[in-house]
This record gives C-alpha cells, sequence and structure tokens, in this order.
C-alpha cells in the first residue's frame, strides 16, 4: 500500500457531487470528444463484414458523421449490387438501407434505378401505407435523385394529414418531420407540429429532455425538427434551453452500443451542432484541469461546440465569479480567461494570483451568451510541524517521554510498552505555504506486526488519531485494554502515520517507528475455543427448580403458634367437661369399640397420608378402614335410635 | 337497657333453654372458630408463606365450621319438622362422613 488507494475515489465522488449540484446551466457539460468518436466508429465498423444491409447502412452513414473514409468501399458496392439484383426480391426496408447505402459510398456503380423507383413510388402512392414505410420510400427516392412531382406531393400531405388523425405517437411524427423535410415548401405542414412533439419530451433532473422511447426517438425528433427548420428556413419552435437540454441527453447516452443508436446519436448531433439556428455551445474542465495547486496554477476551461469543435467567433471567456463550497465565500467575480494560442478552444486562467484557500471551489464561466459552472480544487501541500511519540503511564501519574521524529525518517530506538502503560503520539500538519496548522480528512494510526514468523498472524489494526481545539492531533492507546484487539499477541510493531485528503497534494504513509507491545496473556481465547468444541455436545439436563422457600419466622413464634393452634383443643375439653359430657353413658359394645377405632384409624391415616404416603396408597387404606367403621357406626347408630325410640 | 344486660338476659336465656346436645356441638363451633382466628392472626403477622398450608387449614378450621353448622341445624329439636326423616344419628353420620372427604382433600393439600 504505497500510494494512498482511496484518494481518486473520494476526488471523484466530489466531482460528481459538484456537477450534479450546478444549476440549470445554459451550456453543455460535455462534447463528444475524439476518444467518444473512436469508440463509436468501433461499434458500427463490424458493418463492413458485409453481412447483411441495414449493419451496412448504420456503418456507411457513421463514417459520414463522422467524416471517415469508408474502406473497402469497392467490395462494399459489389455487396449492395448484388443484394438488390433486380430490385424485386428485397423488403421496402433493405431496399431502403442498399440505396441510402450506395448513395453514402457515392462512388459505386448504378443502380437499377428504374426498377427502385417502381417500388418506392408505389408505396408512396398507396394510400394504406404506413408513415415509416412512406418514409423509407420518400428518403430513398431522394437518394436516388429522384424527385416526387407536383400532384403526387399534394397527394402525399393529404395521406399523411390522414394518418396522422389516425396515429400521431411521437415516433410517427419524427418520421414526418424527415418527410417533410424531402418534400421542400409543401413540407410546411408538419412544422406547426414541431411543437406539439416537443413538448411531450420528459425532462429528467432539471438538466435533460428526452422523449419517452430513448435515444432512438429522440434523436430521430431532434434531428428531423431541425432538418425540417433549416429546410424551411424558419426558426423552430424550440428554446435555446430545450436545445440545451436535447444535446445534454444525447451527449450522456455517448456509451451507446448499438450502431442503430450510434447513427442516430451522431445524426441528431451533428444536425445540432451545424443547423443554422441554435447550437449548444460546450464549457466544461479540460481533461486534468480539476485540480489546482502552486505548481500547477491554471484553471483551464474548453469552450466549443458539442462536437468539440472550436466556435466560429471565439467568445471572450469570463469568471463570473468563484465560490468555496465549503463555506460560500466568493474569492473571484469578473476575472478573464486568456485563450491558448496553441488550441483554439481552451482558456486559462491563474486562480492562486489570489492566494486561495485550499478546498473545492465552483466557478461561474461564462462564454459569450451562455454559462455553466465547473468544479475545481485548490490543493496545498502539508508539511509535519512535529511529532513526538513515546510511552506513558497508563494512569496517568507520570508526565509521558516522548521523543520527536523528523518527517520522513524513522525513530531510530525502539519503543517498549506494557500493558500497564499507554502509546502516546502527538502531531501537528501545517500548510506549507500559508504555515497554519490544518485538519485534514484522514489521519490514522496503523500498527501492525513486522514478520508474519512465530505466533504473530500479520496482526493490522488501524486507530483514529484526532485534533484537538489547537489542530494538534493526539493519539493516545493504552496498551492493557486493546489487547484483544492485537489478538494478545505479543511482539514487535511497525508503527505508521497515514495522512490524507482529497485537496492535498502530498499526502502520505509515513512509517514513524517500532514498538515492541508486551500484552497480557489471554484467558478469553482457550474459553472461546472450549465453547466452539461444546457447541455440538449435549447439553446438561434441565431439572426442575423448586421455587426458593422464603425466610421463615423464628423458632420461637412459629412454636407459639402452634401453641395457640392447639389452645383451643383444651378449651374444647375444658367446655365439654363443665357441661357434663355423659361418658359414662357409651355402650360398650364391639360395634362401638370398633367404629372409634375406626374413626381414629382413619385420621392416623390421614397424618401418615400429610407426612409420607401417596394418594392413591392411602386411597386402598382408607377403603379397608373407611368399610369396616361404615359399618360399625351403621349398627351402633342404630343401636342408639332404636334405644331413644323405646 | 344496655348492651351489657342484654348480652346477659341471652347468655341465661342460652344457659337455660338450649339442649345439652347443642350445647356440646357449640364448644366445638367455638373451638374451630378460635383456631381459625389464631391461623389468621399468624397470617397477618408472619406471612403466607407457605401459602398452600395456610390455605389448608384455614379453609380447614372454615368447612369444619360450616358442616358442625350444619350439625347442629339437624341435631336442634326446633327444626324437626323441616328435617323430618333424618334422625340425630343420621345427622352425625353424615357429618363423619363429610370430615372424612374434607380431610383428605385437606391433607392432599396442604402439602
Amino acid at each position: 500500500m504505497q500510494t494512498p488507494m482511496w484518494l481518486p475515489l473520494i476526488a471523484s465522488t466530489l466531482a460528481c457531487v459538484a456537477l450534479s449540484a450546478s444549476v440549470s446551466p445554459t451550456s453543455t457539460s460535455s462534447f463528444l470528444s475524439k476518444a467518444d468518436i473512436t469508440r463509436l466508429k468501433k461499434v458500427v465498423e463490424p458493418g463492413f463484414e458485409l453481412k447483411d444491409l441495414a449493419t451496412l447502412h448504420y456503418a456507411v452513414i457513421g463514417y459520414n458523421l463522422v467524416g471517415e473514409t469508408i474502406p473497402k468501399n469497392a467490395e462494399a458496392c459489389k455487396f449492395i449490387l448484388s443484394s438488390v439484383g433486380d430490385a424485386s426480391g428485397l423488403s421496402l426496408e433493405n431496399l431502403y438501407y442498399a440505396v441510402t447505402a450506395w448513395k453514402g459510398i457515392g462512388i459505386c456503380q448504378p443502380l437499377p434505378n428504374a426498377a427502385i423507383i417502381k417500388t418506392f413510388a408505389a408505396v408512396v402512392e398507396k394510400e394504406s401505407s404506413t408513415i415509416p414505410e412512406v418514409f423509407y420510400a420518400v428518403t430513398g427516392l431522394s437518394a436516388v435523385s429522384q424527385h416526387l412531382t407536383e400532384p403526387a406531393i399534394v397527394k402525399l400531405v393529404k395521406a399523411l394529414q390522414a394518418a396522422l388523425k389516425k396515429d400521431d405517437s411521437i415516433l410517427n411524427l419524427g418520421y414526418l418531420f424527415h418527410i417533410a423535410a424531402e418534400l421542400g415548401p409543401a413540407g410546411s405542414f408538419a412544422f406547426e407540429r414541431i411543437e406539439d412533439a416537443i413538448v411531450q419530451a420528459d425532462e429528467v433532473d432539471g438538466k435533460y429532455l428526452q422523449f419517452e422511447g430513448g435515444l432512438s426517438i429522440t434523436s430521430l425528433v431532434v434531428k428531423g425538427a431541425f432538418q425540417l427548420s433549416t429546410n424551411l428556413k424558419k426558426k423552430p419552435p424550440i428554446t435555446s434551453e430545450q436545445t440545451v437540454k436535447f444535446a445534454n441527453y444525447l451527449l450522456s447516452r455517448r456509451s451507446v452500443q448499438t450502431s442503430k443508436g450510434v447513427v442516430g446519436l451522431l445524426a441528431a448531433l451533428s444536425v445540432l451542432a451545424n443547423n443554422p439556428f441554435e447550437n449548444p455551445i460546450c464549457i466544461a474542465l479540460a481533461d486534468g484541469g480539476i485540480s489546482v495547486s502552486s505548481k500547477q496554477p491554471l484553471v483551464s476551461v474548453k469552450v466549443c461546440d458539442i462536437l468539440g469543435r472550436s466556435l466560429k467567433t471565439l467568445p471572450s471567456v469570463v469568471a463570473n465569479s468563484a465560490t468555496r463550497v465549503s463555506d460560500d465565500v466568493v474569492v473571484i467575480s469578473k476575472k478573464a480567461f486568456q485563450p491558448l494560442a496553441s488550441d483554439k478552444t481552451l482558456y486559462t486562467m491563474n486562480l492562486m494570483e489570489i492566494k486561495p484557500e485550499r478546498g473545492v471551489y465552483k466557478i461561474s464561466v461564462s462564454a459569450g451568451s451562455v454559462s455553466n459552472i465547473v468544479t475545481v480544487k485548490v490543493l496545498s501541500e502539508v508539511v509535519v510541524d512535529y511529532l513526538e511519540i513515546g510511552t506513558a503511564d497508563a494512569d496517568q501519574t507520570t508526565q509521558p517521554k516522548l521523543s520527536r521524529v523528523e518527517y520522513p525518517k524513522k525513530l531510530s530506538s525502539k519503543i517498549e510498552a506494557d500493558s500497564q502503560q499507554k502509546l502516546v503520539i502527538r502531531f501537528l500538519l501545517k500548510d506549507s505555504t500559508s504555515q497554519k496548522p490544518i485538519r485534514v480528512h484522514q489521519a490514522f494510526v496503523r500498527l501492525y506486526s513486522v514478520s508474519n514468523s512465530g505466533n504473530s498472524q500479520g496482526q493490522e489494526i488501524i486507530f483514529v488519531a484526532e485534533p484537538d481545539t489547537g489542530n494538534v492531533y493526539k493519539f493516545d492507546m493504552d496498551v492493557g485494554s486493546t489487547a484483544g484487539e492485537f489478538g494478545h499477541i505479543s511482539g514487535d510493531y511497525n508503527i505508521e502515520l497515514i495522512v490524507g485528503d482529497a485537496v492535498l497534494i502530498n499526502s502520505f504513509q509515513w512509517n514513524v517507528a517500532q514498538i515492541t507491545l508486551k500484552l497480557p496473556e489471554s484467558q478469553s481465547a482457550v474459553q472461546t475455543s472450549d465453547e466452539k468444541s461444546n457447541l455440538y455436545k449435549p447439553k446438561p439436563e434441565i431439572k426442575h427448580m423448586f421455587r426458593e422457600p422464603e425466610v421463615r419466622p423464628s423458632r420461637v413464634v412459629s412454636n407459639l403458634f402452634t401453641g395457640l393452634c392447639l389452645a383451643p383443643v383444651l378449651l374444647l375439653l375444658i367446655l365439654w367437661a363443665k357441661l357434663g359430657v355423659n361418658i359414662s353413658n357409651f355402650p360398650l359394645s364391639l360395634s362401638a369399640v370398633i367404629f372409634h377405632l375406626g374413626l381414629g384409624g382413619i385420621f392416623a391415616l390421614f397424618g401418615v397420608f400429610w407426612l409420607q404416603l401417596n394418594m392413591f396408597v392411602t386411597l386402598r387404606y382408607l377403603l379397608g378402614i373407611g368399610v369396616v367403621t361404615f359399618l360399625a357406626g351403621n349398627k351402633l347408630l342404630s343401636q342408639i335410635a332404636s334405644r331413644k325410640g323405646r | 337497657m344496655s348492651v351489657v344486660a342484654v348480652l346477659g338476659k341471652f347468655w341465661q336465656e342460652y344457659t337455660k333453654n338450649t339442649p345439652k346436645k347443642l350445647k356440646i356441638i357449640d364448644a366445638y363451633l367455638f373451638y374451630i372458630f378460635l383456631t381459625g382466628v389464631t391461623q389468621f392472626v399468624y397470617c397477618c403477622l408472619v406471612g403466607t408463606f407457605p401459602f398452600n398450608s395456610f390455605l389448608s387449614g384455614f379453609i380447614s378450621c372454615v368447612s369444619c365450621f360450616v358442616l358442625g353448622v350444619c350439625l347442629r341445624l339437624q341435631v336442634n329439636p326446633q327444626n324437626k319438622s323441616q328435617f323430618h326423616g333424618i334422625s340425630p344419628e343420621r345427622g352425625f353420620a353424615d357429618f363423619i362422613f363429610a370430615h372424612i372427604i374434607l380431610h383428605i382433600v385437606v391433607m392432599n393439600f396442604i402439602g
């Protein structure tokens, strides 16, 4: 990790954010560069493999649009002628492709014109032809330099108007503009429909204008509308803002991958760039011009048309204002850009003359009547004012012992720290030009083990260094409490300082020193391995837990109340004795004895049941004693009753 | 007439007119009542733990009291007309039987 990898990432993110934030500029922010044209050419190039007429058509038209000579044109001519034959075996669409490709190459032997004209004329005259079919036929006819007669045009216009009543979809309107462009002054009926078509465009992000259906329909309509207007020499009802937005959309689709899309895109862009009414202008930063520093103080912008060509009349390019994004401070107003002698599209301005602070700036650039906003970064160089490193007691009782290290040297002696100590680093960063202390986006302290041998496993731990109010960065690492992050592995570690920022030229990584850490042994490491192996073993049996008994009252209180509960028995006996219970009347028969014994037995059994027996055993005994007692009781009571009755 | 006088009169009437058997049963009821009160006081002073033991003891007292009152009703000669076919002996037998059933439940519940 010698170069900081994250810096380009941050830079590009910033650039994206800045681009999307700009408010409705009156110029485009991009143009069709040489690289784009080369790529688009690659997309259509396979058409020259002469597989079918459609791809050949797109390849020929595409090459013509970018001004490239057509390779192998003799073979291509031969292929077209052999495909056409006597013009009867081809569909209308293929015939159109063949004829336009033939015209595009321009130096082929003549085609069987009579048969072709007949085919196309039949389509034009047929009333049931659809608008795309009419487009193929009319364009094909003009390719073979055959003009429609005056009555045929009148008839065709009527037929087109009828067809539009049935279906005036945006696609049909696009084709209609192309047809009308071929009809000369008679095509003016379609001119009124341009406004209808344009209002159907959808705006995206306040920046793009496109038709539902994407690139092919958008390019078709835009190109048709401008061609028709050019032929009629009337300004189209499209505002310059709309034109810019259409151009933005088309340019945003530069990465198109189909040959049809490429041709549509190129055709529409070249019509936008060349029409006599409204040519969008591009104001953008020149390649790689996003960062400005004391070494490269020039902000250079490219002012060109959307195909990357210089403008016919060179405008005066002015920076209306430059604003720092972080706090909206305006640092420049009305400063002129100087045209570059070597390239007519480039203009430069020295931004560092005013010594701006580092940061991201938005510059509002105007060229003639149009303006745009470009975003540049002013970079600065950072220097390490000082850096101190050392150890201190973890409980702050003693002053830390710090030693200074010069950038980019390494501390000559090793630092040693054990679990009772902490590692302390203090450093101050300064701007090299202004000599002011600065804060950076990223200030990290990275510790990584020196060797991968032994029990070290290439530990690497990154800590964040925090600046205080005086912008002095402080980093304290308590060795004992961070032992877990090092995996409790003692040994030699390198200490590295990482300083990075999107607006720094020299973000750096600096190997400051080496430290020997003596870390406490870990107990948890052993435990965790035990836990893992236990995971698949049977769990301990779940046993019923009885409720924890509450604290019982003292023995004295319990005994007192037991006595109190028993006392009424005594009272009962006294009361009964007082009443004079007649015990002498006790009948000394067998049944009486058995009855009383049985009754006593039952209550004794209950006592035993309370103390040790279970319900079933108790019931069994109870049944035995109960039956005997019942019989005896029955006899006794009936005896008493009968004695009374006597 | 003071309350004391009323109570004294009531007590005299009771001792004079109540049969001996009923007095025996009343003594039994008084004993049960005192036992129940003692348990309740214990519960208020010390606490209900263990709750099932307190419940079984106290409910046993209440039920015994109810059964005793039932026996007294059946044995009372003044109620003879209402319990026509039931002799005092039959009442006593029922009383014993109900007690056996009651206490088997109480013993089960006491824990």
